[in-house]
């Protein structure tokens, strides 16, 4: 389903290697997450490696994939349409705690 | 720079254009008012303005006033604030020729500071402007903080479309990798991909979606890709069917909660059955219970080292709860810490209850059609705490739905979502995983309502008691009683196999009818089986494993089928027998026990004197009983062709049809091929079936089975019992009918002829016993050759075969020869023979006349004039007479054997053949006479006169060389 090593950033859904997590960061929710550094733990924790439906995204802003799975203000990119797990419950609460509110990619949320 | 260049002189161009329209100021504070709505181009536009400027602000310093004044062309004019800064500095600069080193140094640097404030004011600007355009991303989450539901998102028609691209199916995720490359490759450039998203999911295989306004944005994407499929277009994908394509769940998906059955992908473990105990946080890691596959170590093999080697992934231990002592005896290594009740940890592994709980990553779990084994479950109820089915139930969701049945009817219970718990009937179940049903339950207030439940979240209540039938699974087909209901579990008592046997609740059905049928079994209900070599018997039961088989000594045992050694297959001729009467008995008749219950019942096999009857009033035994055929009588016999002629027939006590009859069977038993009577119509002239009409459907020897024309029904009956429709509308009794189809009988005629006509060629008798072909024919020409050159001779010849032969031979006139010859008749055999020929020609009273009776039949009543010759016949009587030519000569009734040599009377020939194949022994008597004969024959005088009879005969005979010789 994925290729080795791929993550799926359970916040945002983008899809990178472990490396380019590390290295880069997510793209979209570094401030949040910080990804980026010696330190894989975030990226364990917070990205997974299972994850089903890739979406290339190119033009986000008029896609309507984009804004179903709510990627429309993400940068473009592979990201997944389910990622499965869910992010810890304190990075949970220090997102709350911004003002962002976690919808996990699972598909155990529905509304 | 340089990749810049082109992207300058655009803007250039660009600028230009502006100019026209709103001026140079006006440009001027574009640049700098820096507007967000201003494109990428135009920044990269400002931002080459102000390193030019200032870097030529910067250069300014070192080039002389003339140069600078000289100011190149292509200096941007509208530089203002550089122009200005430079006409100041020109002038400082002037001002500072006069004054000294030092002070020039210091207007320098505080030039120099100046120009560096300003430019650091400029980069913060510009790092402000840069972190205002794309800063964000990196700064803060963008995602949506607003809870938007999903509803709102519903596509509308303004939305892009989606088109669905067939691709090799496994290539979708690359493809959109590809895609995703070829977008982003093509993002700057003239004609970038105007697609706004591609996507594949993994239960829709063999496609990929591409989200674009136009369907040509779609063919630039996948052009020059590899494993897609363009040929027959792109789907549009329906507007209503988009949220379909993206939701996060598939149907088939099984939700990971602990208690649910897994199966392990990978490792030591492959395929192994696994419950899901606890799930890790993220939901990435999940702890599973499995039945560890142990060997603690007995079979490692060490390589010289010391080191174990990797074993083989091909061996793996059987799968066996942890047994401690067992550890601690193979394995010393390892040591073995006890962590609580039952609860062990070793080799970093722990082990509860002999299970071993591991945690395994999600990726690696299968939670889709594990399908579960009872065997397998049974390994981890090792504590009787009962097989959670509810969970079996969601592991076998999808991929055994089609064996989970619901019938109308049948009982349930809802044991998942909302209606947990509600009990009802099924009301329908027309689809496999909806099912409706009606609600039961008293304590809801939902009673009757009718509602839809998915297949997979109800269950069957069975009641002890109830009689089921297994309808998936290992013990498919085997039916039951059930003894114990616990929970999904239902335990049943087999009926084929006694046995107790546990199956889930939603393979069974109910079932009234206790044998099943034996699938796949080589026996089947009502067979003869042999059980050994004394034992045989008939199958009165036919379970799934067991057979009861009733014995020939009443006895009924229950036989496997491999303890039954064969069937017994009997003709139909070997199972006859004979009741106490000595009547006939076979199977399908119905007898009746002379003595002792009395019982009756239909023949189902017979063997050896053995009867197997059965009976629809007898209950043991399903009917079924044994009995002797010595102590049965017939009650009534299965009625069939042979039978319907045992009744006595009346026309047979008449002797003389008798004989009559013997007689005429004769040539019908001589029948070859098909019968020609077949498809004959037919009026019936005796029985109860008389002036009846029909149709002969078939026919064997001399019973025909006639369809009759007014009942719709066939009829077998004896042939002679019929008249014959001609095609002509003659009606002919059997025996005329018969006779005259011999006659057409075929290839004889010519044959005949031929042989005669060698005959006369070779001028020998023998010839034309020479030229025979058959048996009749051969007769024929036997006695021909006599007549000829025997000719009287053989009349005088005496011998009554020939005679006969010879008067059926020639038709007409030789026939008549022959009655001449009988005349002379001196030998008994004649006489006796003469009647016979008389009866066929059914002339009637006396024997000569008689044959000229016969003469009649050949039909040529002038011929008969020729019959006046046979008076000379009488001089035949007189034999020397006939040896005179003249008397032959007289056989003007020779003449008359034109009408010999008519085809018809060839024709007659055939029809005599029949008496010349009767009368054919004699023959051999003829040529015994002839040598002595021949010398009177005058064939000379015989051969002058026949010409003109061959003349005509010429085209019968078809080939003799001498009578073509005869015709010039």
């Amino acid at each position: 389903m994925s290729l080795r090593q791929e993550r799926a950033c359970m916040l945002c859904g983008v899809i990178r290697t472990q490396q380019q997590f590390l290295r880069e960061g997510c793209p979209n929710c570094e401030a949040e997450l910080s990804f980026a550094g010696e330190d894989t733990t975030n990226v364990i924790e917070c990205t997974s490696p299972s994850f089903e439906g890739i979406v290339a995204l190119g033009e986000a802003e008029q896609s309507w994939v984009a804004k179903w799975l709510r990627i429309d203000n993400f940068q473009p990119g592979l990201y997944a349409v389910k990622v499965s797990g869910k992010l810890p419950p304190d990075v949970v609460n220090d997102l709350e705690a911004k003002g962002i509110h976690y919808r996990p990619r699972d598909g155990s949320v529905t509304d | 720079m340089s990749s810049d260049g082109e992207e300058d002189r655009r803007i250039d161009i660009k600028e230009d254009e502006d100019d026209d329209v709103r001026g140079v100021d006006d440009i001027v504070k574009a640049k700098y008012s820096d507007d967000d709505d201003e494109e990428d181009d135009d920044y990269d536009d400002d931002d080459d303005e102000d390193i030019r400027s200032h870097k030529k602000a910067r250069r300014n310093r070192f080039i002389d006033d003339i140069a600078e004044v000289s100011e190149d062309e292509d200096e941007d004019e509208d530089d203002e604030e550089a122009a200005n800064f430079r006409e100041e500095f020109i002038a400082g600069d002037h001002d500072d020729e006069a004054e000294s080193g030092p002070t020039k140094d210091i207007v320098h640097r505080k030039v120099d500071r100046a120009r560096e404030k300003e430019r650091s004011e400029d980069m913060e600007a510009l790092a402000r402007d840069y972190k205002e355009r794309y800063g964000k991303s990196s700064q803060r989450y963008r995602g949506d903080r607003v809870m938007v539901s999903q509803k709102l998102l519903m596509p509308s028609v303004n939305d892009p479309n989606i088109w669905a691209v067939r691709v090799t199916p496994g290539k979708e995720t690359s493809l959109i990798r590809q895609i995703m490359k070829k977008k982003i490759s093509l993002e700057m450039t003239k004609n970038p991909l105007e697609i706004y998203s591609a996507f594949q999911r993994d239960n829709f295989t063999g496609y990929i979606y591409i989200e674009a306004r136009k369907i040509e944005a779609v063919n630039q994407a996948v052009k020059g890709l590899v494993n897609v499929y363009t040929s027959r277009g792109f789907l549009l994908v329906p507007v209503a069917e988009y949220p379909d394509l993206l939701r996060p769940t598939r149907s088939t998906d099984v939700e990971m909660v602990p208690g649910i059955y897994v199966r392990i992908k990978r490792g030591l473990y492959k395929n192994d059955l696994a419950i899901v105990e606890d799930i890790s946080e993220n939901g990435l890691e999940v702890l599973c219970k499995v039945v560890p596959r142990l060997d603690y170590g007995r079979y490692d093999e060490f390589d010289e080292s010391g080191k174990r080697k990797r074993q083989s992934n091909k061996y793996r231990p059987p799968a066996r709860l942890f047994n401690e002592m067992e550890a601690k005896k193979y394995d010393l290594k390892h040591p073995i810490t006890k962590e609580g009740h039952n609860v062990f940890r070793y080799k970093t592994e722990r082990y509860k209850d002999g299970f071993l709980y591991k945690d395994f990553k999600i990726q690696y779990l299968q939670t889709n059609e594990v399908n579960p084994s009872l065997s397998e479950l049974s390994k981890f109820n090792v504590n009787d705490e009962g097989i959670d089915l509810s969970t079996i139930a969601q592991s076998l969701k999808q991929s055994n739905q089609s064996s989970t049945t619901f019938q109308p009817g049948d009982r349930i219970e809802v044991v998942k979502g909302e209606q947990k718990g509600i009990k009802g009937f099924v009301s329908s179940a027309e689809r496999k995983d909806v099912i409706s049903i009606k609600i039961d339950s008293s304590d809801s207030g939902l009673k009757d309502r009718i509602t839809e439940i998915p297949a997979s979240n109800i269950r069957k209540i069975f009641e002890s008691g109830d009689h089921v039938r297994v309808i998936h699974g290992k013990h498919l087909d085997e039916t039951g009683l059930v003894l114990d209901v616990n929970n999904h579990q239902v335990t049943l008592v087999s009926d084929q196999t006694q046995k107790d046997i546990t199956v889930f609740s939603n393979y069974l059905i109910k079932s009234t009818d206790s044998t099943g049928n034996n699938a796949g079994g080589q026996y089947e209900l009502h067979d003869l089986v042999q059980l050994n070599l004394q034992n045989f018997g008939i199958i009165i039961k036919a379970d799934k494993q067991v057979f009861s088989v009733l014995c020939q000594d009443g006895r009924v045992v229950a036989a496997t089928p491999s303890s039954i050694s064969n069937k017994i297959n009997l003709l139909r001729d070997q199972t006859m027998s004979t009741d106490a009467n000595g009547l006939e008995i076979k199977v399908g008749d119905t007898v009746k026990e002379r003595a002792g219950e009395r019982r009756q019942g239909t023949i189902l096999h017979i063997f050896k004197a053995v009867l197997f009857l059965k009976s629809r009033t007898i209950v043991e035994n399903t009917g079924i009983f044994v009995t002797n055929s010595v102590n049965v009588t017939t009650i009534s016999s299965k009625g069939s062709l042979s039978t319907v002629f045992k009744a006595p027939d009346i026309s047979k006590m008449n002797p003389k049809l008798q004989v009559d009859k013997n007689r005429q069977a004769a040539p019908v038993a001589q029948t070859v091929g098909r019968d020609k009577s077949i498809n004959m119509k037919v009026t019936i002239n005796s029985g109860p079936y008389k002036t009846y009409q029909g149709i002969i459907k078939d026919a064997n020897g001399d019973i025909a089975r006639v369809e009759l024309h007014t009942k719709n029904k066939i009829i077998s009956i004896d042939k002679r019992k019929l008249s014959f429709h001609q095609k002509n509308g003659q009606v002919e009794p059997y025996e005329t009918w018969s006779m005259s189809t011999m006659r057409s009988g075929g290839a004889f005629g010519n044959n005949g002829v031929s042989s005669y006509s060698n005959a006369i060629n070779n001028g020998s008798g023998t010839a034309y016993g020479n030229g025979s072909g058959g048996g009749n024919k051969s007769s024929w020409a036997g006695q021909s050759s006599g007549t000829w050159y025997g000719g009287g001779t053989a009349y005088g010849g005496n011998s009554a075969g020939n005679r006969t032969a010879y008067g059926g031979s020639g038709g007409g006139n030789r026939t008549a020869y022959g009655g001449g010859t009988a005349y002379g008749g001196r030998t008994p055999a004649a006489g006796a023979r003469t009647p016979a020929w008389s009866s066929r020609t059914s002339a009637g009273d006396s024997g000569n006349r008689t044959a000229y009776g016969g003469g009649t039949a050949y039909g040529g009543g002038t011929t008969y004039g020729g019959g006046t010759a046979y008076g000379g016949g009488t001089a035949y009587g007189n034999r020397t007479s006939y040896g005179g030519a003249t008397s032959y000569g007289g056989a003007t009734s020779y003449g008359g054997a034109t009408s010999y040599g008519g085809a018809t009377s060839y024709g007659n020939a055939s029809s005599w053949n029949q008496h010349g194949h009767e009368n054919s022994a004699p023959t051999p008597g003829v040529t015994s006479h002839t040598p002595g004969m021949s010398a009177p024959t005058p064939g000379g005088d015989w051969t002058a006169e026949t010409p003109s009879t061959y003349d005509r005969a010429a085209p019968t005979p078809g080939g003799g060389g001498g009578y073509d010789d005869y015709d010039e």
